[in-house]
């Protein structure tokens, strides 16, 4: 959950990467990663397995300094898509302030993705938390690839609860939307932040 | 399947003021002291850091308090599984650092790294006495609801990549 320090101005927040395995959401935080100056990060931890499926989670942590005169830290985190690690996807969620759903927009994973989504509605239930409660957006993922269905396919699957989210077409490797992307997960966090 | 249980965590930001982190600094200041420990974390259960007392390269602290609170997250539905539900201290031994890991009330954990100036017995004896004085800090922290004077950011691009 959510801190803010006023000894140290320093507002903390906990991002989760969350959607069904291969999705890319490692690839997001890779070029994340990538393409954050030094100043603004510290390392990527990846607990994965060899074969570089996440395991456990992948983390990394960034900063903006002069947020208001507060130094905002994101620590961004994914989760193993993986069906047979949900034990370790709902520990991840512990906290959770904001949310990337990262769908793979291959119709091939039409169904993974939608059961990957009520997945993650399941897990957050099990600490008392709502998806009506906590700021997400939606990234629809691998729209370079061939056979990929359309946005509003994929918003008929996995957009239509009451309140609408921000949805983002992104190619993860190379860098597409993905940082309007989690522009617009921070910038929802944080103004929650201000209205609790 | 078995129902299985919930665990209601608030929503709510946690709020650091001036006269909390003095208190904080200030007991795990005397723990460091006392146990001859390098480094202390306090972290809270999603694995953020609530504070942080002796030496940690820069952000070497992030890491090490994130990937603690997962650790301790695992071993803790280990114990569960095997139906041990009192599960309380991790503890780590490296060739020149090793880490204890133990627990301060519900919501939050003390990450202890220390070498061989001291000794496990005399850190764990410390680290016990130190939750003790912290919980009533933590849950000062943890029963407060965030305040609204917070920066505006509207849509400004907090991240511009390269
Ligand atoms: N063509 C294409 N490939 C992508 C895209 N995003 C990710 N990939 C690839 O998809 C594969 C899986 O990506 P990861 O980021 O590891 O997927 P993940 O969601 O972290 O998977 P798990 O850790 O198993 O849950 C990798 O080979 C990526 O390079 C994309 O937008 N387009
Ligand atoms: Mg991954």
């Amino acid at each position: 959950m959510a801190s803010i320090n006023y000894a140290q101005r320093e507002i903390t927040c906990k991002i989760v990467y969350y959607g069904c395995a291969l999705s890319g959401k490692t690839t997001n935080l890779e070029y994340i990663h990538d393409h954050v100056p030094a100043t603004e990060k510290g390392g990527l931890v990846s607990l994965s397995t060899q074969g570089d499926r996440t395991l456990f989670f992948d983390f990394l942590p960034l900063e903006v300094q002069d947020v208001g005169g507060f130094t905002a830290k994101f620590q961004l985190y994914t989760v193993p898509g993986q069906v047979v690690y949900n034990a370790t996807r709902r520990l991840v969620l512990r906290g959770v302030d904001g949310l990337v759903f990262v769908a793979d927009s291959q119709w091939s994973q039409a169904k993974e993705n939608v059961e990957s989504f009520q997945n993650m509605i399941d897990n957050l239930s099990q600490y008392g938390y709502s998806l009506d409660s906590i700021p997400y957006v939606l990234q629809y993922n691998k729209r370079d690839l061939p056979s990929v269905a359309p946005p509003h396919y994929l918003d008929f699957t996995l957009n239509r609860r009451n309140r609408r989210v921000p949805v983002f077409e992104t190619v993860a490797p190379n860098g597409v939307a993905v940082f309007d992307c989690l522009n617009a997960v921070c910038r929802l966090v944080l103004a929650k932040l201000r209205a609790a | 399947m078995a129902p299985e249980e919930v665990t209601y965590l608030h929503l709510q930001p946690v709020v650091i003021y001036e006269e909390d982190a003095r208190d904080l600094a200030q007991r795990l200041d005397a723990f460091l002291k006392a146990s001859r420990s390098s480094l202390v974390i306090l972290i809270d259960r999603s694995g953020q850091i609530i504070a942080e007392r002796g030496y940690a390269r820069k952000r070497e602290a992030d890491e090490l308090a994130a990937l603690a609170a997962a650790a301790f997250a695992a071993t803790e539905q280990v114990a569960k599984l095997i139906g041990e539900n009192s599960f309380s201290v991790l503890f780590h031994q490296g060739e020149e650092r090793n880490i204890h890991l133990s627990v301060v009330g519900e919501s939050a954990l003390m990450l202890t790294a220390f070498d061989d100036r001291t000794t496990l017995g005399l850190v764990r004896l410390y680290a016990g006495e130190a939750a003790e004085s912290l919980m009533p800090v933590v849950q000062r922290i943890q029963s407060r609801s965030g305040p609204a004077d917070l920066p505006d950011v509207g849509d400004r691009k907090l991240f511009a990549g390269s």
